[in-house]
């Protein structure tokens, strides 16, 4: 850490809240339903999941590492829920279920990147379809949404106005903030991301750090799957294709370098709110939904190239 | 007195029938008969020309994808957006194949937006520090919302006879598009093998820092390797209106691009860049097709064939990593 780090941090953060800020007036100058506190609480609704997985994606990319199964994780873990539920499990249990799946997955994708000593990128690739295909063929390519009402708890259920899975992902905001910031872990995965062999000569046993990564990141999707599942009331085994990469975007754009070392709750938790808005905005302001994918994709590019550009200048390029 | 052999006097050994095998095409190849072998066993049906046929034309789009895939990963970069490109250039050539209805105009376009797709790509990624997965990330959802802005949402139907020549044509019992990924693999072979440009590729990706102190132009191979990329995806677009006779707004997804990655792995191309062979695209789609089509006369429900190429991804790289060590001869 060098003498500009706390600047740094500060104007990467400022930069992002002034772009929600901007993309939020916009909106609203263009919608008089953009702004009201309904529909932001709406959105903190529909954002909780990808929230949830984005924090998951921010600390595999701090490792290092890269997590593509977070998708089919979330959908194997529904359909767990669900397939559980059929077969006369109470719904306790049957959530306790589809968590235990969800962290088992993440184990063995690290499991396999450790052990074996697999390019990350290629593990979560082929374990993306495995459990893509254990969770459409358990259901049979079908879906299942008789849930006891019990089950409404998760993701439909409101304190006040403010919809109970926010409250769920604030919970979760806190302990990975507590977590990667406040504890000897969160250093270790961040050593471990900067530079390997240094950590592992320091003492930290990489094997072990990588193995609790992927599982973080299991979890977290398992806890994003209990949400979303009682939210739309119905396991299916294709919830939550392509999640995975807007999780990836979530990071990058919050400003941590996919090359590793780097993470930021915040600015991440930020991000997922700033891509949540934009389609949201399109939507109410009238605008072709189409152009929400290209929004989000110049944010994206430029965001990084913001953060390349101006805060990288030492790196060497050859 | 005992003479000890240096270590280093390993490489010098002379091609054998050990270097032979673990060369990574073999080993793929190996791979892809026993799923054959296999197949062949269990399912009725499957060795058979018509259906050698149907597989190799099933597969021919993901080929077409996987071969400009395969020459960004050797540079040691990755390209997530083909799909995206491919969709955009279907949409942009579909509309020209339905009121042209010939080929010549329709594969024009194709190309050209595949062609200029790749190059913001390239130009992304060689003139920025943005890394590459980052940015066609970035560009998967920009070309994926062209795509759909351009199509108005709606579907392309019908593309006439007349303009899918590379689509439903044959030739010498080939089907064309079967043919026209194969004359792409081999003009890409030979300049990969033949050229400065070629072996700079392999020295970008597998070593960039040595690569670049030895004069190596490494922001020109990158935005060459992109543009190819993008350039082969647009053909792999007009093989898919022509074979499919249209496209659908559903194809806007990332399965295929991961499809696309996957028979690059499979085939034996590091991930890391700077090893691989120029077949590996072909072995690896092939492999896909194989596997699908066996599943399928099996009687196995569909809903398990992603299952199916997942073990065969994970196998195929926990292969792979105990084969590196013994295989120096790609670089």
């Amino acid at each position: 850490m060098n003498r500009l780090a706390i600047p740094r941090d500060l104007a990467r953060s400022a930069g992002l809240v002034l772009l929600l800020l901007g993309a939020m007036a916009v909106f609203t100058a263009l919608s008089p339903d953009f702004l009201t506190s309904s529909n932001l609480l709406n959105m903190a609704r529909l954002d909780t999941e990808n929230g949830i997985i984005a924090l998951g994606m921010a600390i595999v990319i701090a490792s290092g590492g890269i997590d593509l199964s977070v998708g089919a994780i979330l959908g194997l873990s529904s359909v767990v829920l669900g397939y559980a539920s059929l077969h006369g499990v109470p719904i306790g249990v049957a959530i306790g279920l589809a968590l235990g799946i969800a962290l088992l997955c993440g184990i063995a994708n690290g499991a396999m990147v450790v052990l074996l000593r697999l390019h990350p990128l290629l593990v979560t690739l082929g374990t993306l379809a495995l459990y893509r295909g254990l969770a459409q063929g358990i259901l049979n390519g079908g879906a299942f949404s008789n849930f006891p009402t019990s089950f409404e708890l998760p993701g439909q259920a409101y304190l006040g106005t403010v919809p109970g899975q926010t409250l769920i992902w604030a919970l979760v905001i806190l302990v990975v903030y507590v977590l990667t910031r406040m504890t000897a872990s969160g250093r270790k995965l961040v050593a471990v991301g900067i530079n390997e062999l240094a950590a592992r000569f320091s003492g930290v046993r990489i094997g072990a750090v990588r193995m609790a990564v992927y599982g973080a990141s299991g979890l977290l999707a398992g806890i994003a799957s209990v949400i979303y599942t009682s939210r739309v009331f119905s396991a299916r085994g294709d919830a939550g294709g392509g999640l995975e990469l807007l999780a990836i975007a979530a990071v990058v754009v919050g400003g941590a370098t996919i090359r590793g070392g780097e993470i930021s709750v915040i600015r991440t938790t930020l991000a997922v709110i700033l891509i949540g808005v934009i389609p949201n905005g399109f939507v109410l302001a009238g605008i072709d939904t189409s152009w929400q994918f290209v929004a989000v994709g110049l944010v994206m590019v430029a965001a990084v190239a913001f953060n390349e550009v101006l805060f990288r200048p030492s790196l060497i390029r050859t | 007195m005992t003479v000890l052999k240096p270590v280093a006097l390993r490489g010098d050994r002379r091609p054998g029938v050990g270097l032979f095998v673990s060369h990574p095409d073999v080993i793929a190849l190996a791979t892809v008969l026993v799923a054959v072998v296999f197949f062949s066993i269990t399912a009725r049906g499957f060795l058979s020309i018509d259906n050698f046929r149907s597989i190799v034309l099933s597969v021919a789009v993901v080929a077409c994808l996987a071969l400009g895939e395969n020459l960004v990963i050797l540079a040691g970069e990755i390209d997530v957006s083909v799909g995206s490109i491919l969709a955009l250039a279907g949409f942009v050539a579909g509309p020209v194949a339905l009121s042209t209805g010939s080929t010549w105009p329709t594969l024009a376009v194709g190309l050209g937006v595949g062609l200029l797709a790749g190059l913001v790509n390239g130009l992304l990624v060689s003139r920025t520090r943005v890394p590459s997965i980052v940015a066609t990330l970035g560009t998967l959802y920009a070309f994926q919302g062209a795509a759909l802005l351009w199509s108005g949402t709606r579907n392309v139907v019908s593309v006439p006879d007349s303009a899918d020549i590379l689509g439903a044509g044959r030739f010498l019992g080939m089907p064309m598009p079967v043919l026209v990924v194969l004359v792409a693999f081999a003009v890409l072979a030979v300049a990969r093998r033949n050229t400065k440009w070629g072996r700079d590729l392999m020295a970008t990706g597998g070593n960039r820092r040595a690569a670049g102190i030895m004069g190596v132009p490494i922001r020109r191979e990158l935005l060459v390797a992109f543009a190819l990329s993008g350039l082969l995806a647009g053909l792999g677009a007009v093989i898919y209106l022509g074979e499919l006779g249209g496209i659908q707004t559903s194809v806007v997804g990332t399965n295929l691009v991961l499809q696309v990655i996957a028979a690059c792995a499979i085939g034996g191309t590091d991930i890391r860049g700077g090893r691989g062979t120029d077949l590996a695209p072909l072995i690896g789609a092939l492999l896909i097709g194989v596997i699908t089509d066996g599943i399928v006369i099996l009687g196995v429900p569909g809903v398990w064939i992603p299952l199916a190429y997942g073990a065969f991804i994970l196998l195929a790289v926990a292969r792979d990593r105990f084969r590196v060590q013994r295989w120096a001869g790609a670089r």
